[in-house]
């Protein structure tokens, strides 16, 4: 029997992890000695893409919205770059523990947005996810040309007072 | 709550599914290869006529009760479903069960099981399937879909009562009045709930 397990590590608002363990399967399975359980929340994950390049593509995981167990994570902010992996599980017959997976996607959660149709009548959670690339993609935390940054360092010195006046593109030659 | 389908109404045409998705491929040139899901449900529908005007209005109170979608419900359906013999009332797991587990272990009982026989077990609204027959005593059975939960040694089996454990397909049923509004009938189309 093949299905898929998500781990996902909601911050549990104290600097910790709760963690989340949720599985596709029809019976709870156990994978690396943890048990994920089988509480037939997860309505879709979305295909994931692979590019040529380093880039931070996410996927969507679909929750069904109608138990109140995720809303409560949701309201506390737990899923906020919570890390998250999704596994793809090979479990033999007449047992429930994994024995071959693989990664399918590995990342953080981005906020979860909760969203009703009238129509199908649905209440499903969807949420976003960026993969581990995410932290390659941030702009580094570096000091700019400008008198805040430099009078952190030289308390005093005016050498940038003017610069937020001069409204032009500085270029460094070398 | 529990709702079960009002018990003397007349039932009829009766049509069951087995649904056991597999991941299926097919190359080119026409080989295939597939792989169990590990899951099974139930699915059907069955005519409905009431006897007398008490029946009628249950018919119309049971539909409220269930609301749709909404509420899960007991239907009891006889002959087929339930056990070939009778098998003794106190047949039980003489083995804890796990998840995952496509066999059972029985304690001795009397009566046989027959493949195809439906039961459930305790704590468990699941309705599973014989695969062979086992004669009279103890041993272990061949079940399908595996256990969706675990269970203690001593559990009991229920073969002999037991009910599937349905919810409606649709959220809007419909009531005939035929004959004058003589003889109500509905189809009821239903999907096990798990």
């Amino acid at each position: 029997m093949e299905c898929t397990a998500i781990e996902i590590k909601l911050n549990d608002g104290n600097g910790g992890f709760d963690v989340l363990r949720i599985a596709t399967s029809p019976f709870d399975v156990v994978l690396n000695g943890d048990v994920y359980t089988a509480t037939g929340d997860v309505l879709e994950i979305s295909k994931s893409e692979s590019t040529g390049e380093i880039s931070k593509t996410g996927l969507n995981l679909k929750m069904t919205g109608i138990d109140p167990t995720f809303q409560t994570h949701l309201d506390a902010g737990g899923f906020i770059r919570a890390p998250i992996t999704i596994l793809t599980c090979l479990v033999p017959d007449g047992s429930n523990v994994v024995t071959v997976y693989e990664y399918y996607h590995r990342g953080f959660c981005d906020t979860p947005l909760t969203q009703v149709d009238y129509d199908t009548g649905t209440l499903t959670i969807s949420l976003e996810t960026n993969n581990v690339f995410t932290d390659i993609d941030k702009i580094p935390n570096l000091l700019r040309s400008s008198m805040a940054s430099h009078s952190s360092r030289h308390p005093g010195d005016k050498f940038y007072q003017y610069t937020a006046d001069v409204d032009v593109e500085e270029t460094w030659k070398s | 709550m529990s709702i079960s389908l009002p018990s003397n109404l007349i039932i009829s045409n009766v049509t069951l599914s087995h649904n056991t998705p597999t991941y299926y491929s097919e190359s080119l040139d026409f080989k295939s290869k597939s792989v169990d899901r590990g899951i099974h449900r139930l699915e059907g529908t069955i005519d409905v006529t009431t006897n007398n005007n008490a029946e009628k209005r249950a018919l119309e109170a049971f539909m409220l009760k269930v609301r749709g979608r909404a509420n899960p419900f007991y239907i009891d359906l006889p002959d087929r479903f339930k056990s070939n013999t009778v098998i003794s009332a106190n047949i039980s797991t003489n083995v804890a069960g796990n998840p995952g587990d496509n066999t059972i272990a029985v304690g001795a009982f009397i009566g046989n099981i027959s493949a195809g026989d439906m039961f459930t077990i305790l704590n468990d609204n699941k309705t599973y399937v014989v695969l062979d027959d086992k004669l009279p005593g103890a041993g272990l059975i061949n079940i399908y879909p595996p256990l969706r939960k675990g269970f203690v040694s001593g559990t009991p089996l229920d073969f002999n009562t037991n009910k599937i454990y349905a919810r409606f397909r649709q959220d809007t049923q419909t009531i005939s009045y035929t004959n004058g509004g003589l003889i109500h009938t509905s189809t009821l189309a239903w999907m096990e709930a798990m």
